[in-house]
């Protein structure tokens, strides 16, 4: 059993490093030149032979992969060396670095993030969709305004963590353009698998056919052809109370305002005038489900 | 000695022979040696280890420092060993590109790290130069990829945002038929810019994971695929090669700083590549193995499958 004596040599390898050796590692493997894992493809990241080692080593040594990122990230966003953030963001993403979410943010906010190349500012957005981090509506609306083409898609991610509604909302102001539909098909798969809970996709889809009509073509005729072949059967309403079980994993930090909810403006100012509707509003509806 | 070493060790042996009959001898007269020496032969053997001609032409001063930096490369990294063992056997490279390795490693000084990048960097500049393959042309090929590492791919190219986003689309796509996959997958390639595949044998029209292993541990061992993502899912593309595409026989080029590559059987008999599953289970054997230039999901001709 050669081969999985070898890997067990490159875990043994990897579990034996000090913090400081695992970093100074990482940085090898990313520009390819470590011996422990130098069985690359060159059309792949450099970071994902860590990743795919990872989940053969102890939770232990995993944190202590996770804090040496962490400290090259930290280390990249003081410094700017580009040369392998990409690779690094991609090593963040496919290890699931939670703890990165912090400085990822301030980096996205900050005014240095307009300095990065496209690619990667488009790399920092992609590891926060990726971190699940939850940040408010017109963080995303603004990157939305910075290339309304190409980011469309990651928009619609970003705003579909906060809830579904915001993603929902989202797809009636987007720009009808082709890639934009082809980066919103790519997302809806998993939006009702990963980020919609199970007990309210047939509500969220009813949801998002009740407002196909705001929704412009192109991005209409992909929302409809994604429905017509899922199974997801129709909405029982109205949806039941959240319960501790059921409640989001993460809290709502922003304000609720017409702001952060732009399409629900129209319905009117205040809470009052839109929530004065009909039970089968859609509105109503809305409320509900960004009410959990 | 270099040579000396692995299965190779009797057709090698001639190697050296014909290294000394080079230095006293014409051009001429080591060419009816090598000829007359391949006569008394076995017939089955196909071809020679295309090194050792490259070697033979070498000063005598360049053959020591070639040997001594295929030494460096084989005694500092578990892979160099394997390179340095496979150059050995390698017959299926073109003389001149076994050639420009063996020039380049000569005029880079004798450090592991740079001798590595030397090699892989003319191993690419020569992907793809094997020969097609012998026998019947097949019809039908199959390539068995582990799901985490095609989403990767996906998420790193930006088709899909995330890993996730990536295989939520992709479990979708099992429930397609051939035609609606060929849709859907047109502009996904199914592999690297060298696309790695199997057939079946000897019925090469058919379902090449049929008679293999049902089990994704099993299957990832008879293809030799990394041992880092063993157990995990793999997906299944079934496809058809388009006419003009040329199948050959992979070489140490195709397989750059790879653990995993040994090159072809050189025998008569032998038709194509073969895999070196890593594992003694004399169950799992070792299958076809080709490589082709890259080709979209726009030729597949079965449904997608998951084997976990």
């Amino acid at each position: 059993m050669g081969t999985v004596n070898r890997l067990e040599q490159q875990v043994s390898a990897i579990s034996q490093m000090a913090p400081s050796q695992l970093s100074a590692w990482i940085n090898e493997r990313l520009e390819r030149r470590d011996l422990i894992l130098e069985d690359d493809d060159s059309e792949e990241s450099s970071s994902y032979p860590i990743i795919a080692v990872a989940r053969h080593l102890s939770a232990a040594v995993v944190e202590t992969l996770h804090r040496a990122a962490l400290s090259l990230l930290q280390a990249w966003i003081r410094n700017g060396d580009a040369e392998k953030a990409d690779d690094l963001l991609l090593l963040i993403q496919g290890l699931g670095i939670k703890s990165a979410r912090t400085d990822l943010e301030r980096l996205a906010r900050s005014e240095s993030f307009a300095n990065l190349s496209s690619a990667l500012r488009y790399r920092v957005l992609q590891t926060l969709i990726s971190l699940e981090a939850n940040l408010e509506p017109s963080f995303w609306y603004g990157v939305y305004q910075t290339d309304r083409r190409k980011l469309a898609g990651i928009v619609f991610d970003g705003l579909a963590l906060i809830s579904p509604n915001h993603a929902i909302d989202f797809l009636s102001v987007a720009l009808p353009d082709p890639v934009v539909a082809e980066q919103i098909a790519a997302s809806l798969p998993s939006f009702m698998d990963d980020v919609v809970p199970a007990r309210d996709r047939a509500s969220v889809r009813s949801l998002i056919e009740s407002r196909l009509a705001e929704i412009r073509p192109p991005l209409a005729d992909v929302v409809t052809e994604f429905f017509k072949s899922e199974k997801t059967p129709l909405a029982v309403l109205p949806l039941p109370e959240p319960t501790a079980a059921t409640a989001p994993a993460h809290k709502r930090e922003w304000a609720i305002s017409s702001e952060n909810f732009p399409a629900l403006s129209a319905f009117g100012e205040t809470w009052e005038q839109i929530f004065g509707f009909g039970p089968s509003n859609p509105a109503k509806l809305f409320a509900n489900l960004a009410h959990q | 000695m270099y040579f000396r070493e692995g299965n190779a060790k009797n057709r090698l042996h001639y190697c050296q022979r014909f290294s000394i009959s080079s230095q006293v001898g014409t051009f001429m007269t080591i060419l009816a040696k090598f000829h007359s020496w391949r006569k008394r032969r076995s017939r089955r053997v196909d071809r020679f280890p295309v090194f050792g001609e490259v070697f033979d032409a070498l000063a005598p001063a360049e053959r020591d420092d070639i040997r001594l930096k295929l030494t460096t490369i084989a005694t500092t990294s578990p892979i160099g060993r394997q390179i340095e063992a496979n150059i050995g056997l390698e017959t299926r490279l073109p003389i001149d590109a076994a050639d420009e390795i063996i020039k380049a490693l000569l005029a880079e000084a004798n450090i592991a790290d740079r001798l590595r990048t030397t090699y892989t960097q003319i191993c690419d500049r020569h992907v793809l130069t094997g020969p097609e393959i012998g026998g019947k042309r097949p019809k039908v090929l199959g390539r068995a990829v582990v799901v985490a590492r095609l989403c990767a791919r996906l998420t790193k190219y930006g088709r899909f945002r995330t890993a996730r986003q990536a295989e939520a689309w992709l479990k979708r796509q099992c429930k397609l038929d051939a035609a609606g996959l060929r849709v859907s997958f047109g502009d996904i390639p199914l592999g690297g810019l060298v696309t790695w595949a199997t057939f079946r044998e000897p019925d090469r029209s058919r379902d090449p994971f049929q008679p293999l292993p049902s089990q994704a541990m099993d299957l990832h061992d008879a293809l030799a695929l990394d041992a880092k993502d063993r157990g995990l899912p793999l997906m299944l593309f079934v496809y058809s090669p388009p006419a003009g595409l040329m199948l050959r026989f992979p070489t140490i080029a195709d397989a750059r700083w790879g653990r995993l590559f040994r090159p072809a059987v050189n025998d008569l008999a032998c038709t194509c590549g073969l895999t070196a599953p890593p594992t003694d289970n004399p169950a799992i054997k070792p299958v076809p193995e080709i490589v082709h230039k890259q080709v979209n999901g726009d030729v597949l001709i079965e449904p997608l499958r998951i084997l976990s």
